[in-house]
């Protein structure tokens, strides 16, 4: 799966995950959330009772 | 642009299979809430990121035992009879016996430890103590339900399951990093 990540100037993978929009994802994996789209991953998460995960995805 | 989720792992290769590991969860996710899929297969997502859940637990408990213990801390010393002599034989399964009987030391193959095993080599050196070691177990017999030989019963994977998976992993994540910043 192509996943929202790339490279910065040290070779080394980044992630911009928990600003990802809902809207991005239900495109990408072609699924209905039912929810707002531009609502943020991290916060839909929340939302959808993963408030571990939604807090992994903002710590460094 | 935000780094990696595991800034805090200064080897490269381990922080780069964390991020896939942890981006392959986050995948899952969308499709799990979708209400797309039957239940038999919500199931097995939450299965599959149970897995890599205790996949990034396990290597984040590793990383610690690799780099804060030394070859001594991973010796493991047991008790070896050598030059054997036969004194006297009872019968075919007892014999009493005579020679050098002394502890020798055998430095673990790390890269054959599993989770069970870092933990309890974690908690023995105080590394690790009990509240955290616990809940890891939790989750340890919650991954372990991949080997399905032994069940006795269809396990489902639950939401609350999933949500234990992923409370360990973040606490883990916070103990780590507090051993390395």
């Amino acid at each position: 799966m192509a996943t929202p990540r790339t490279k910065n100037n040290k070779g080394q993978f980044v992630t911009k995950r928990f600003d990802t929009k809902i809207s991005t994802i239900e495109k990408q994996y072609g699924v209905d959330l039912g929810v707002k789209g531009n609502m943020k991953l991290g916060n839909y998460l929340k939302k959808q009772g993963y408030p571990s995960l939604s807090k992994m995805l903002k710590t460094k | 642009m935000e780094e990696s989720s595991f800034g805090f792992i200064s080897n490269d290769i381990l922080r780069q299979n964390l991020d896939e590991s942890f981006d392959h969860i986050v995948n899952l996710l969308p499709l799990i809430e979708s209400g797309t899929y039957s239940d038999a297969a919500t199931s097995a997502f939450r299965k599959t990121s149970i897995i890599y859940t205790a996949s990034i637990i396990e290597a984040l408990l590793f990383h610690i035992l690799d780099t804060q213990l030394s070859d001594e801390d991973l010796t493991d010393y047991m008790w070896k009879l050598r030059n054997k002599k036969v004194l006297h034989k009872v019968d075919d399964s007892h014999e009493i016996v005579a020679g050098d009987y002394k502890k020798e030391g055998k430095l673990l193959d790390k890269s054959k430890l599993n989770l069970g095993q870092i933990c309890n080599i974690l908690k023995e050196k105080e590394i690790l103590k009990k509240p955290l070691y616990e809940k890891i177990d939790e989750v340890r017999v919650l991954r372990n339900g991949q080997h399905i030989g032994p069940n006795t019963s269809i396990k489902e994977y639950t939401k609350v399951d999933l949500e234990k998976a992923f409370s360990v992993a973040s606490d883990v994540k916070t103990f780590t990093k507090n051993k390395f910043v």
